[in-house]
C-alpha cells in the first residue's frame, strides 16, 4: 500500500519535472520578439577568433522585416554575411540588411547565410552556449546560441519542431 | 604565451603563414644535418660516393622523385578540379526549378549532364522575371541533342550572360538560329537538325525538318557550355509542337516577356541579381512549396567539403607512399653502404672520427633524399599538367591545376621524416666492425 502511494506520488512530481525540462529545452531552442521566432541556433566550435551562427528565422509579425545584422557580448562586432566561392574557395562576403517576408522563413545555414562574430574575446568550445542578439529593423531578439564540434552540420535538435 | 602566439600568427599575411609553415615543416631536416654535420665537411666525399655509385644513385633519386611527384600532383589536381568546377559555375548565380534534388539540377542546369525534369510553369517564369531584384532570368530548357552537343533553349539575353561578346558571329535573332559554344565542332553558317534526347537513346529525325543554322559562336568558358549549342527556347518548343511562348499576336517574338497562357514549360531558370544580399533574398523569395532556389556555388561547397575529406585521406595516403618508397630507398642505401664499406673502414683506419663517417653516410643519403623531392617537384609539375589536360578532356571543365603552398608543405614535411630515417643507415654503418671489413 506505501508503494502504491509512493508511485501515486510520484506521478505529479515527475510530470511537472518533464513539463520543466521540456520549457527549458524550448527556451534553449526558440527566441521570440515582435512576431520572430529564431529557432535552433548554433556555431560551431572554433579556434580563430572569427565564428559563424546559424539559425532559422520565421517572421509571424504581420509585416516584413528587415534582418540587419546582431550584437554580442562575446565579440567585436557581429555582421550579416553571405556564403560564396571565390576562385573555388568558400569566402563569406558582409552583406547590408536583406528583407524576411512576412510569413516566411530565413535559414541562416552552413554554405548560405550566416551571422558572424569577429574578434572574439575567447575560443568556442563544443558544449558551451553563448547570447547573442540579432537585430531587426523591427528591434533585437536575444538569442541563446548552441556550439557545437567544429564539423557540425546543423543543430543537435535540428529536425525537432518547436 | 601561446595566446599571445596565436594572436601573432592571425595578424600574418596567408604568404606569411605559408612560408613560416615551410620553413617549420623543413626545420626538424636542418636542425638534423646541423647536428650531423657539426664540425665536418664531407660534401667532396659525399661527391665522390655519389659520382661513383651514379647509376646506383640516380635510381633511387629517380624512385624518390616518382613518387613525391605523383602524390603532389593528385593532390594539387584535386584543387585544380575544385576551382574548375566552381568556375565553370560562376555564371550561375540562382538557378530556379520545382522541387527536388538541387545536385541532380545543379548537374543538369550547370553542367549540362541530361536529367528529366519537372517543368516551372509561365506564370512562375513571369513572377521571377517581373521581381523588382531580377536583373536576368533566362529559361534553360535542355533536352534535345546534336551528336554529342546538348541543343538549349534559352534566351539571346543568356548568351550575353555567358559570353560577353560573341568569338564570332552574332546572337540568334530567329527561331531557326544558333550559337554555338567554344568546342562545337560546327561553323558559321551550318546547319544541323536536333534528336529529341541526348546520348545514346537519342532520337535521329525525330524533330525532321527543324534544322538550325550557326550564326554565332560564343568565347571560351571552360565549362561543359563550351560544347552546347543555344537556341532560341521558343524554337525548342516549337519543334516539339507547343506553343512558343507568346501569343497568336506576337508569332515568331523571341524572349521576354512570355505569354503564361502559351508558355510550355522550362526546367530551370538561371535568375541574377546584381547584389549579393539580393540573390539571397530572391531564394528565400523563391524557396516554397512550387519551386526551389538554390545557390550553384553552396551546393559545389557542400560537394567540396567532401572532396575536403578526401584531399585529407589522399594526403596521409600520399606521405605514406612516399614515406614507403624512401623506407624502401634507406634499405636499399644499408645495402648499398655495405659495397663501399671497405672504404668506410678504411677511412676509420686512417683515423677518420666516428662522426664523420656517421656524417658522410648520413649526408649521401639526405642528398638522394634531397635532390629526389627537389625533382619530385618537377614531376608534380609535369603530371599535373598531364592529369589536367585528361581531367579537362574528359570532363568539358577547365582544369588548370598548378602546384601550390600545400604542395610544398607535403614535400617539406616528407624531406624531414625521411631525413630522420636516414640516420638509420648511418647507425647500420657506423656499426660495423673496422677489421673484418679491410680483410674481405
Amino acid at each position: 500500500m506505501p508503494n502504491r502511494l509512493l508511485r501515486l506520488a510520484a506521478i505529479p512530481v515527475l510530470a511537472w519535472a518533464a513539463v520543466s525540462f521540456a520549457a527549458d529545452d524550448y527556451d534553449d531552442h526558440v527566441a521570440e520578439s515582435n512576431g520572430l521566432r529564431v529557432v535552433h541556433a548554433w556555431a560551431r566550435a572554433t579556434t580563430g577568433p572569427e565564428a559563424l551562427v546559424f539559425a532559422d528565422i520565421v517572421n509571424d509579425s504581420g509585416a516584413d522585416v528587415l534582418l540587419q545584422g546582431g550584437a554580442s557580448g562575446l565579440a567585436a562586432s557581429v555582421e550579416l554575411v553571405g556564403f560564396e566561392l571565390r576562385d573555388g574557395e568558400p569566402a563569406y562576403t558582409p552583406l547590408p540588411a536583406i528583407p524576411v517576408r512576412n510569413r516566411r522563413e530565413v535559414v541562416l545555414a552552413p554554405n548560405g547565410l550566416a551571422l558572424r562574430l569577429n574578434g572574439l574575446a575567447e575560443t568556442l568550445v563544443e558544449g558551451d552556449e553563448i547570447e547573442i542578439t540579432i537585430v531587426f529593423d523591427v528591434g533585437p531578439v536575444d538569442v541563446h546560441v548552441e556550439v557545437g564540434a567544429s564539423d557540425a552540420a546543423g543543430h543537435s535538435h535540428a529536425g525537432h519542431a518547436h | 604565451m601561446p595566446d599571445a602566439v596565436a594572436d601573432l600568427w592571425q595578424t600574418l599575411p596567408v604568404m606569411a603563414q605559408d612560408i613560416a609553415w615551410f620553413v617549420l615543416l623543413l626545420l626538424p631536416a636542418l636542425v638534423v644535418g646541423i647536428v650531423v654535420l657539426a664540425g665536418y665537411r664531407p660534401f667532396a666525399l659525399v661527391g665522390a660516393i655519389l659520382w661513383r655509385f651514379r647509376w646506383t644513385s640516380l635510381l633511387f633519386v629517380a624512385l624518390i622523385a616518382v613518387s613525391v611527384g605523383i602524390g603532389v600532383g593528385l593532390i594539387a589536381q584535386e584543387r585544380g578540379l575544385r576551382q574548375g568546377t566552381a568556375r565553370a559555375a560562376d555564371k550561375f548565380d540562382l538557378i530556379v526549378t520545382a522541387p527536388g534534388s538541387e545536385v541532380t539540377m545543379m548537374m543538369a542546369a550547370v553542367y549540362l549532364q541530361p536529367v528529366d525534369a519537372p517543368l516551372l510553369s509561365g506564370a512562375v517564369y513571369n513572377e521571377i522575371a517581373s521581381h523588382d531584384r531580377v536583373s536576368l532570368a533566362a529559361p534553360i530548357a535542355f533536352g534535345d541533342s546534336y551528336r554529342a552537343a546538348p541543343v538549349i533553349g534559352t534566351t539571346a539575353d543568356f548568351v550575353s550572360h555567358l559570353s560577353g561578346d560573341l568569338a564570332t558571329g552574332r546572337l540568334f535573332a530567329t527561331h531557326g538560329e544558333a550559337v554555338i559554344g567554344a568546342r562545337v565542332a560546327l561553323d558559321i553558317g551550318d546547319s544541323f537538325e536536333p534528336a529529341h534526347g541526348a546520348g545514346p537513346a537519342a532520337e535521329e529525325g525525330a524533330h525532321a525538318g527543324a534544322a538550325y543554322t550557326v550564326v554565332g559562336r560564343m568565347r571560351p568558358s571552360g565549362s561543359p557550355w563550351d560544347k552546347a549549342i543555344l537556341v532560341p527556347v521558343e524554337a525548342v518548343w516549337a519543334v516539339h509542337g507547343l506553343p512558343d511562348g507568346h501569343g497568336p499576336q506576337h508569332e515568331g517574338a523571341l524572349g521576354p516577356p512570355f505569354d503564361a497562357d502559351y508558355f510550355p514549360g522550362t526546367p530551370a531558370i538561371l535568375v541574377r541579381a546584381e547584389e549579393l544580399w539580393a540573390n539571397y533574398a530572391l531564394r528565400s523569395d523563391f524557396t516554397r512549396a512550387d519551386t526551389m532556389a538554390f545557390f550553384p556555388g553552396a551546393v559545389l561547397a557542400r560537394l567540396h567539403s567532401l572532396l575536403g575529406d578526401v584531399r585529407q585521406v589522399m594526403s596521409v595516403m600520399a606521405i605514406v607512399t612516399q614515406v614507403l618508397v624512401t623506407a624502401g630507398v634507406l634499405a636499399g642505401l644499408v645495402i648499398l653502404t655495405r659495397l663501399f664499406s671497405r672504404r668506410l673502414a678504411l677511412l676509420r683506419a686512417l683515423g677518420a672520427p666516428r662522426r664523420f663517417v656517421f656524417a658522410v653516410v648520413w649526408s649521401y643519403a639526405a642528398a638522394l633524399i634531397g635532390a629526389g623531392a627537389a625533382l619530385g617537384i618537377g614531376v608534380g609539375v609535369a603530371a599535373t599538367a598531364i592529369i589536367s589536360r585528361v581531367v579537362t578532356a574528359r570532363t568539358d571543365i577547365l582544369v588548370r591545376a598548378s602546384l601550390d603552398w600545400p604542395e610544398l608543405h607535403l614535400v617539406a614535411g616528407f624531406v624531414s621524416l625521411t631525413v630522420l630515417l636516414a640516420l638509420v643507415p648511418a647507425f647500420v654503418a657506423l656499426n660495423r666492425p673496422v677489421a673484418p671489413e679491410l680483410r674481405a
